[in-house]
């Protein structure tokens, strides 16, 4: 604890600067991959990632040096060749996304292992540290590192921000944009372009390899708490610059070990925890939902069955054993007693000394039930022409759904005055 | 005789890719197959760990534990919790194959490997690692392992042959025929993950991928039918390894790795002249007039 609070504090200079630099591709790279992400190619990022290191491999034997500025330029190359290499074989050939994807991918990286292997082997002077750019390690960055790679998000990140209605745009109504005139093949250019310097930002403290992690999870954790783009790149950004912030953390702990698997692993369970617990399109909400209605679901029939019970000709306030409930209707003694319990607990039955009993509530509730059940059925067999033996099923999902506005428009279409009553139509059960 | 004997490993391995890579590219499960061959990370290094051989059946079962674990966590992202389909397989493969890089580095001097040999194998080591019994010489274990390893799934597709070919043709038939296209799918993706624990010491997890995917794709090309396809994925992965390996000899570089890169020369010879989509035939005919544009 002492460690990270000395660490937060910043107070050593290159710790400040590193961390600087953690944050600012961290929000780069999120933010852009929240448009990969919309644009359902998140996985492009992947592979233009890998591509970077024939790049770097190339750019450090043609150069001879190890400055950043040059092995980033390489790596831009390929990257945007790469994305090159893609778009021509999805658009000449008979060849899809998912597999240029692959091809790509693998050629790519295949060429660029080739290379350094060759740089390990040859005599290429000082080769220390280009290992660094395939897992990452953001504690080696050295002032021109990030220098580089810090400017290059911050440029990203100020580009996306000035760009954003454009993009925006682009990820929901293409064609309202060239309508209105914009120069759309310049903002899919820019937004690729942007797209291959965030991941470009990130390959000395992310490396190539788990760099495209950092543009697709954060993206993907924030879709689970919210539906508006604002808030998703926020979010996104958010989680990003903890994963950011958390890789060069750990660097700092542990030199020797790869960041780039350290953040992946943070982003991961920032994704855990919004899968599981986001409110609505959570797990555990999601589950809790399904199981309300369902306890609603088996209370609603339930109390239906007591009415129809009591319809066939018994007083309102009679009670009803359980051995008749199960005469009529085949529970298993799980099922009844769960059912009982939620129905009473909704006020809609009390039980009594030999039985239960339904209140002005559960009677009224009854009622309605039935009457919705035998509208849908009439409505069925006079509008839609279903056969009889069908429009049992149907009504009893829909009993439980209708509302008193839907009510009164089926009474509308089927003509029936306002004191009319199913319950006096013949009741039709399959 | 060193150098026959990487030739053949770098056969079998492209075979054994090839012919499930083959039904990988027909079913277009591609970037699953990448997914699959990282995912496999973390079972390869917990198995060495516990058993500490590198020939130890555990290491198959770890993998293919991984493999499948893999599968069913992008369906369950993708399923139950909604994730559109390339976010889900993007987050799953990351995590396993972060967390395998995470166990290589912190277990790196208890464990017999490290992030080179995650990257692109030691297919140059396979002739030194020889099954030596009583003073009889029985050639390199990683020959025979890929061998068996070949020969196993071989026998296995023969014997699913027919499921395969529906399921990966016309689905719904298939599924109307009452055959069960899960299991295939899952039969297939943990053919996958073997096949890369096998080829995972001689060319690592992130190359096999090319040995699965580009013969197969340059292969498809040129087939009509699925055994042509399957026979032109052999002879390319053929050609890839014995050129791969002289490219390799000529520039003192990874032969894992131009065997790949030639596979992917091959590639992209095949997309430019084959007959039926060449882009070459198309710049060489150009039609005056196409009935489909607009003039």
């Amino acid at each position: 604890m002492h460690d990270f609070l000395e660490f937060m504090s910043l107070r050593e200079p290159s710790v400040r600067y590193v961390v600087l630099s953690c944050v600012l591709l961290g929000a780069a790279a999120s933010m852009v991959g929240v448009f990969g992400f919309l644009r359902k190619r998140s996985l492009v990022g992947e592979t233009v990632a890998h591509s970077m290191l024939p790049g770097i491999g190339l750019a450090f034997i043609i150069s001879g040096s190890r400055d950043p500025i040059y092995l980033v330029t390489g790596a831009v190359i390929t990257g945007w060749m790469s994305m090159g290499f893609m778009n021509w074989l999805t658009r000449k050939g008979p060849i899809k996304v998912d597999l240029a994807l692959a091809i790509t991918l693998t050629g790519f990286f295949a060429i660029g292992i080739g290379i350094m292997t060759y740089i390990q082997r040859g005599s290429f002077g000082d080769h220390s540290g280009l290992d660094h750019y395939i897992f990452g390690r953001a504690a080696a960055m050295e002032p021109s590192d990030i220098r580089v790679f810090g400017g290059l998000a911050a440029f990203v990140f100020v580009s996306v921000l000035l760009l954003f209605k454009e993009f925006m745009g682009l990820c929901f109504n293409r064609e309202f944009l060239s309508v209105l005139g914009l120069p759309v093949r310049f903002l899919e250019f820019a937004i690729s372009f942007l797209t291959i310097l965030a991941i470009s930002s990130g390959i000395k403290a992310v490396g190539i390899v788990l760099m495209a992690a950092l543009m697709i999870i954060p993206a993907a954790a924030a879709r689970y708490w919210t539906g508006s783009l604002r808030w998703l790149l926020t979010l996104a950004i958010s989680f990003g610059v903890i994963a950011g912030v958390a890789g060069a953390y750990i660097s700092f702990q542990a030199r020797s070990l790869p960041t780039g698997p350290f953040i992946v692993i943070v982003l991961a369970l920032i994704t855990a925890i919004s899968v599981i617990f986001a409110p609505e399109k959570g797990l555990f909400s999601r589950w809790a939902k399904k199981k309300r209605l369902s306890r609603r679901v088996a209370a609603e029939n339930f109390v239906k069955e007591v009415y129809q019970i009591i319809e066939k000709g018994k007083d309102k306030n009679s009670n009803i054993s359980k051995s008749e409930f199960i005469v009529h209707f085949h529970y298993s003694p799980r099922l009844f007693f769960r059912s009982l319990r939620w129905a009473v607990a909704r006020g809609w039955i009390v039980p009594a000394v030999d039985g239960m009993k339904l209140t002005q509530r559960g009677f009224s509730k009854g009622e309605e039930l039935n009457r919705l059940h035998r509208l849908w059925e009439i409505y069925l067999a006079r509008k839609a022409q279903t056969p009889l033996e069908k429009v049992h099923h149907s009504a009893e999902i829909i009993e439980h759904i209708l509302t008193p506005e839907l009510e009164a428009e089926i009474r509308l279409e089927l003509d029936l005055c306002d004191n009319f009553s199913p319950q006096n139509e013949i009741h039709i059960k399959a | 005789m060193d150098a026959l004997y990487i030739i053949l490993t770098g056969t079998l391995v492209a075979w054994l890719c090839g012919i499930l890579g083959v039904f990988i590219v027909l079913r277009k499960l591609s970037m699953l197959g990448d997914a699959i061959s990282h995912a496999v990370l973390p079972g390869i290094v917990i198995a060495y760990l516990i058993s500490g051989d590198r020939s130890s059946p555990l290491l198959f079962i770890g993998a293919a534990l991984f493999g499948v674990a893999v599968t069913v966590l992008i369906e369950l992202l993708n399923k139950k919790a909604s994730m559109q389909s390339d976010a889900s397989v993007g987050t799953s493969f990351t995590l396993f194959f972060s967390v395998g890089i995470v166990l290589v580095s912190l277990l790196a001097s208890r464990v017999d490997i490290d992030a080179d040999c995650v990257l692109h194998g030691e297919i140059g080591l396979v002739p030194f690692d020889r099954i030596n019994r009583g003073g009889v010489d029985f050639g390199p274990r990683q020959l025979w392992v890929i061998g068996i390893s070949f020969l196993v799934v071989g026998l296995v597709l023969l014997w699913a042959y027919k499921g395969l070919y529906l399921t990966s043709f016309n689905s719904e038939f298939a599924a109307s025929l009452g055959v069960g296209i899960t299991s295939w799918h899952y039969l297939l993706m943990s053919s996958v993950s073997l096949a890369t624990v096998v080829s995972f010491e001689a060319v690592g997890a992130i190359l096999v991928v090319g040995f699965l995917v580009i013969p197969p794709a340059s292969a498809w090309l040129w087939s009509r039918r699925l055994n042509e396809m399957i026979i032109l994925t052999l002879i390319m992965g053929f050609i890839s390894a014995v050129a791969g390996y002289f490219l390799a000899v000529l520039l003192d570089s990874s032969i894992a790795a131009t065997m790949c890169v030639v596979a992917l020369i091959q590639f992209i010879i095949s997309f430019l002249v084959n007959p039926r989509h060449g882009v070459l035939k198309k710049w060489i005919y150009k039609p005056q007039y196409s009935p489909h544009k607009p003039m």
